[in-house]
């Protein structure tokens, strides 16, 4: 079935499996490497995207139900070469360590950011539940989202 | 991979029961939270698919004349955050916020989780103890169930034909009742060990309506008629609500598990009524 995917706001219009998981489609299809599977279960997050500003794990999204929705990757949030302040504030607040689930962890934060600019400890806690990082600890990337929030108060973009 | 999923994307009701009529072994999606892994497990196979996104009228969230109606494709995260739901029956949207993660509460449905009927499920026991009725549609006639009567049938087993849609949950308002939601999983927002769904009303003190459902612990949703009987005109206080918590626990159906034993579970079973209770009474005043 042709099935076509708005990702980051470039068009792909590809011939699959509409019951293909959505996240096998993004990274092993369209090259969105940034979508990782860990579980493939919808436990760990690593695949977390955003279907429509909502973030969404997309081993548990069929292909056909995200075609034609708008999608957004970790490769999307850099412009001109800059990257995000949730990027930058990782970064700066050592929030990941071997980066698997890191890209899941920068979707949930970008859509709980969107949503509530200046969360609290536990609607950081409550956004996150659904990621799992398996070397921080948790509580640096606690302060790299608390850091994002204030870069992005302050007016970063 | 043998052959290609047939996939089909209704943009109405009507379509959407046509199609089912004439495919009865279609799978059903809506949030595919629960079926993407049932799918991965090979459990069902998806070689056709009807994919209710496109229904436009499913997903609405409404109050009237009394009654909280919600359409089947509103998702966890709908009802967790609808004004709506969190001003006429916040025990529903507690009970939304215990579901899984963020993520997967954007995702999944109400009507998805009634027809899935997982016995571990968080809406169950709010449906039971509101009287809540579940109404589905064929290409032929509409149907309503009775949460508390015949819907959840088995393990994983609702009412709904092979060829009815879930359109809707209606669930009757108390005026001015009192709500508790407890839950006891492995860890936050797991499946539920236990959970239970209190509701109270009370006049002068005396108790003039109790529902108290409890789930987690046996194949379906289980209702604690006699515990609700005993506290009809009872005064509400520690010690009736205690009296009460002990008959919950000894009238609830307990499953055996091969890592939680009955006597736990059982034990659990009257701790949450207790508290559930507790918050409903406090949540009266």
């Amino acid at each position: 079935m042709i099935l076509n995917f708005k990702v980051n706001n470039t068009n792909h219009e590809t011939n699959i499996d509409p019951s293909t998981p959505l996240a096998d489609v993004l990274h092993d299809v369209l090259g969105y490497k940034s979508v990782k599977q860990s579980c493939s279960t919808g436990i760990c997050g690593a695949c977390t995207i955003r279907i429509n500003g909502e973030a969404r794990k997309s081993c548990l999204h069929m292909a056909g139900q995200a075609a034609d929705s708008d999608i957004s990757t970790v490769e999307g949030l850099s412009q001109n070469g800059s990257l995000s302040p949730i990027q930058e504030a990782f970064i700066d607040n050592f929030s990941f360590q071997c980066g698997f689930c890191t890209p899941g962890f920068i979707m949930s934060t970008a859509a709980l950011l969107d949503e509530n600019s200046s969360p609290s400890d536990e609607e950081i806690r409550d956004s996150l539940h659904g990621n799992i990082c398996r070397c921080t600890g948790y509580l640096a990337i606690l302060d790299g989202v608390k850091d994002a929030a204030k870069r992005m108060n302050k007016g970063g973009n | 991979m043998i052959s290609e999923t047939t996939y089909h994307r209704p943009d109405s009701l009507d379509q959407a029961c046509n199609l089912l009529s004439e495919n009865p072994e279609a799978v059903l999606l809506s949030g595919c939270q629960s079926l993407g892994l049932l799918s991965k497990e090979g459990i069902i196979s998806l070689d056709t698919v009807i994919d209710l996104n496109g229904v436009p009228e499913l997903s609405d969230i409404s109050y009237k004349n009394g009654f909280l109606h919600i359409g089947a494709l509103a998702t966890h995260r709908d009802i967790e955050t609808s004004k709506t739901v969190q001003k006429h029956l916040p025990l529903l949207s507690t009970a939304a916020t215990q579901i899984a993660d963020v993520q997967i509460r954007n995702a999944g449905t109400i009507g998805g989780a009634c027809a899935y009927a997982d016995p571990t499920a968080d809406y169950p026991p709010v449906l039971m103890a509101t009287n809540a009725t579940i109404h589905s549609q064929s290409s032929t006639d509409s149907f309503e169930y009775t949460a508390r009567d015949g819907f959840f049938i088995d393990y994983y087993q609702s009412a709904i034909g092979p060829e009815e849609i879930i359109t809707s949950i209606k669930i009757p308002l108390p005026e001015n009742a009192g709500y508790g939601f407890e839950k006891l999983a492995y860890r936050k927002n797991d499946r539920a060990i236990v959970n239970v769904a209190a509701i109270l009303e009370s006049k002068d003190g005396v108790c003039t309506r109790s529902d108290i459902s409890v789930a987690g612990v046996w194949d379906t949703p289980l209702l604690a008629n006699k515990t609700m009987e005993f506290l009809i005109g009872t005064e509400l206080t520690e010690e009736t609500i205690s009296q009460a918590s002990d008959m919950a626990r000894e009238e609830i159906l307990v499953c055996e598990d091969p890592l939680i034993s009955i006597e736990y579970r059982s034990a659990m079973v009257g701790a949450l009524t207790k508290k559930a209770l507790t918050i409903a009474k406090e949540d009266l005043s």
